[in-house]
């Protein structure tokens, strides 16, 4: 009976969650990275980059890594919001085993913004962060 | 977990291969331990060619006089998903190739897949650096009847040779080996995945436990019995309590330091070793294992076991401490040099390390790029003098020569006794390496440390094992990365792939280009050679990403396929 009450109680959230627009997986993501410019975020942020995406995306994020090649995120154009859905689900390249993991519960919501934060310091002509 | 062998009308195979006159060939049948321990030649049944690692083979069908007229006999594609990094065996009429945690039985024939056996990995694989692990195998090995092969989650699998149907698949979880689990849901998401192939000696099959840094874990090698897979022992290369080098590294360090034997390795009958390279010291950023003042005896270090009791007999650290992300996972071929068995390693540091085998003593260190500005040079005790300043954590980094993956990289050179040559994939590059704080998730541990490349041109050479002086040089001009591995031969040819897909065939003694044609994607692995029916085949496998991404210079896209070219 308790798991049937918890079944509920989650549909209607998530119910909820779909009436206000909010993703199938009920983070909040705000419209701009409230970190933009935020200089000791963005040290944070370099910091996760430098460990956790430097791998792939290389310790320049030109997508020249030592673990294969990730995109070249100086020329990151799709926006804060698509960023940070990216990270948390991750991409998949088709016909290939390797591509990005996903992040979610494994890095906070603040240090994916963070990393973010860093991104933007890097951008070149034609990156949009907005 | 599931695991299938697929027959493709293997009967009428077998039966042409018998029309043929191949039944009765000394090479047919069973392999014997007599025949695991001769040179390359009629077969190819080892990775690496032959025990010593020398990727050398006694043909001479085709040589440095008709090595022009070769023409394309077949290909074939795998469906890769990813990097082809092994070198096929050959025996029997049949080729063995492992790809994305299948094996592939290939008719020397005309290409056709004879059988094809699939490992489905476990559910709850993964973890943030499985997907650039995951599919990627440096060999399989054979051994009476059956291929052995160590898939991703560090499962040997014995397959008929003829068939592909498993005698068994063993499992080492419970010998301290976990495979790596999804990091967003488990607690613990830190495990081995192996991407090295087994190396068969007689009684055992060796199996390199490498990919120890997706999060910090100890490397280790095991012998397994063929018979059933049961471990026979475990070598540990980093050296545990009691063992000379132990105190080289902070109490707790051991367990997480890395050193990973990331090849085939090589052994010798005569002494009874196994010889590998390991990978670096984990974690990258040195602050938790002696901040570069502590040596980390065991990785980064070529390290001898004693295969009757798994114990190691001499370990040397080619890059102490190494802060560098250097590591030396490069094959330490045996060499008999003016009567001493020599082992030979050409490796990340840019140099070319002697050391005796059976004692590991430092003989000499030649430099074989031209560019090396980490260290001044080795002293007469093996050890690096003149090594630049590390990075400070947060600070600028530091430019150094060669970057992080190497003078060569773990694609494997070889050796013509005939003539001295070490045959060396080798690129000149530089990085720009810096150190952060350490990130620690689900208990992986991450680098501490980034890269930024500085991308110099594919230099393919022969260096004089005795003199340590280049004799020639094939420059790919413009173009980054390593040639996939070397093959050199009795008739006196020396064969390889370019980072950017131009399968070359040159002179040994002088590097003439003899023939060269674009099999059109990056080459991650050797060639090999083998006579079949009468005729000389080259077999060289390649695909996958080219290096780093760099498919714009090299003109190439990611694909795969399995080419033969014979006369």
């Amino acid at each position: 009976m308790r798991s049937l009450v918890r079944v509920l109680i989650l549909a209607v959230l998530l119910g909820a969650a779909n009436v206000v627009g909010v993703s199938a997986h009920a983070e909040e993501v705000p419209e701009a990275n409230p970190f933009s410019g935020d200089a000791k975020a963005i040290r944070e942020g370099r910091s996760w980059f430098r460990n956790a995406c430097a791998n792939c995306h290389g310790g320049r994020a030109d997508g020249q890594g030592e673990r294969g090649t990730g995109a070249d995120l100086r020329k990151f154009n799709k926006g804060f919001k698509d960023f940070v859905t990216i990270v948390l689900d991750g991409r998949q390249v088709q016909g290939r085993i390797q591509g990005m993991p996903g992040w979610r519960g494994v890095l906070s919501m603040e240090d994916i913004y963070r990393i973010g934060a860093y991104l933007e310091t890097l951008a070149i002509e034609g990156a949009n962060w907005k | 977990m599931k695991h299938k062998a697929t027959g493709l009308a293997l009967k009428s195979v077998v039966a042409a291969m018998a029309t043929a006159g191949l039944v009765g060939l000394v090479q047919a049948g069973p392999v014997s331990d007599a025949m695991l321990g001769a040179e390359a030649g009629e077969s190819w049944l080892h990775a690496n060619g032959n025990w010593a690692g020398h990727r050398f083979s006694t043909l001479n069908q085709i040589d440095n006089k008709n090595a022009g007229q070769l023409k394309l006999a077949w290909a074939v594609s795998t469906g890769g998903k990813t990097d082809a990094m092994a070198t096929p065996i050959y025996h029997d009429g049949l080729l063995y190739f492992p790809q994305d945690n299948k094996v592939f039985a290939i008719s020397a024939d005309d290409g056709s897949i004879v059988w094809k056996y699939e490992h489905t990995l476990p559910e709850d694989w993964g973890g943030y650096n499985v997907p650039f692990f995951t599919g990627k195998h440096r060999g399989v090995a054979i051994s009476g009847d059956h291929v052995y092969f160590l898939s991703n989650d560090n499962k040997l699998h014995a397959l008929h040779y003829k068939t592909g149907k498993a005698k068994f698949v063993k499992d080492y979880q419970d010998k301290g080996l976990p495979y790596p689990k999804d990091f967003s849901k488990a607690q613990d998401s830190n495990g081995y995945v192996s991407t090295v192939g087994p190396l068969a000696i007689p009684g055992a099959i060796l199996l390199p436990m490498n990919a120890t840094d997706t999060g910090g874990l100890p490397g280790y090698v095991l012998a397994a019995s063929p018979e059933n897979g049961e471990m026979l022992w475990k070598a540990n290369m980093i050296p545990v309590k009691g063992e000379e080098g132990y105190d080289t590294w902070p109490e707790g360090s051991h367990e997480y330091g890395g050193a990973g034997p990331w090849i085939v390795g090589s052994y010798d009958p005569e002494l009874k070793m196994y010889f590998t390279g390991t990978a670096n010291a984990y974690e990258w950023n040195p602050k938790n294992r002696g901040g570069g003042e502590m040596d980390n005896v065991g990785a980064a270090s070529i390290v001898a076991v004693d295969t009757t009791n798994g114990k190691a007999v001499w370990r040397y650290v080619g890059v102490p401490g190494d802060p560098w992300d250097y590591d030396i996972p490069q094959t330490p071929m045996v060499i008999n040099i003016d009567g001493k068995k020599t082992i030979v390693q050409p490796n990340k540091t840019g140099y070319i390390h002697h050391l005796d085998a059976r004692t590991g003593k430092f003989l000499k260190a030649d430099k074989f790029v031209d560019k090396v500005t980490w260290i001044k040079g080795y002293d007469s005790n093996g050890r690096p003098v003149g090594m630049v300043p590390l990075p400070e954590e947060g600070g600028d980094p530091v430019e150094v020569w060669p970057g992080l993956l190497g003078g060569t990289n773990m694609y494997p050179s070889a050796y013509n006794p005939k003539s001295g040559n070490i045959h060396i994939p080798a690129a000149e590059s530089g990085m720009k390496y810096g150190f952060e704080d350490i990130k620690v998730i689900a208990n992986v541990r991450h680098f501490g440390a980034y890269q930024e490349f500085i991308w110099g041109d594919e230099i393919d050479k022969a260096v004089n094992v005795k003199t340590g002086k280049e004799v020639w040089r094939d420059v790919q001009k413009g173009k980054p990365g390593y040639a996939g591995g070397m093959l050199t031969t009795a008739g006196g040819i020396t064969v390889y792939t370019t980072q950017s897909g131009h399968f070359k065939v040159v002179d040994e003694a002088s590097g003439k280009v003899l023939y060269d044609v674009k099999l059109g994607t990056a080459a991650k692995s050797g060639p090999m050679t083998f006579m079949h029916k009468g005729k000389q085949m080259i077999v060289q496998a390649l695909g996958g990403q080219a290096q780093f991404g760099r498919d714009e210079i090299l003109k190439t896209e990611f694909g795969h396929g399995i080419y033969a070219f014979t006369r």
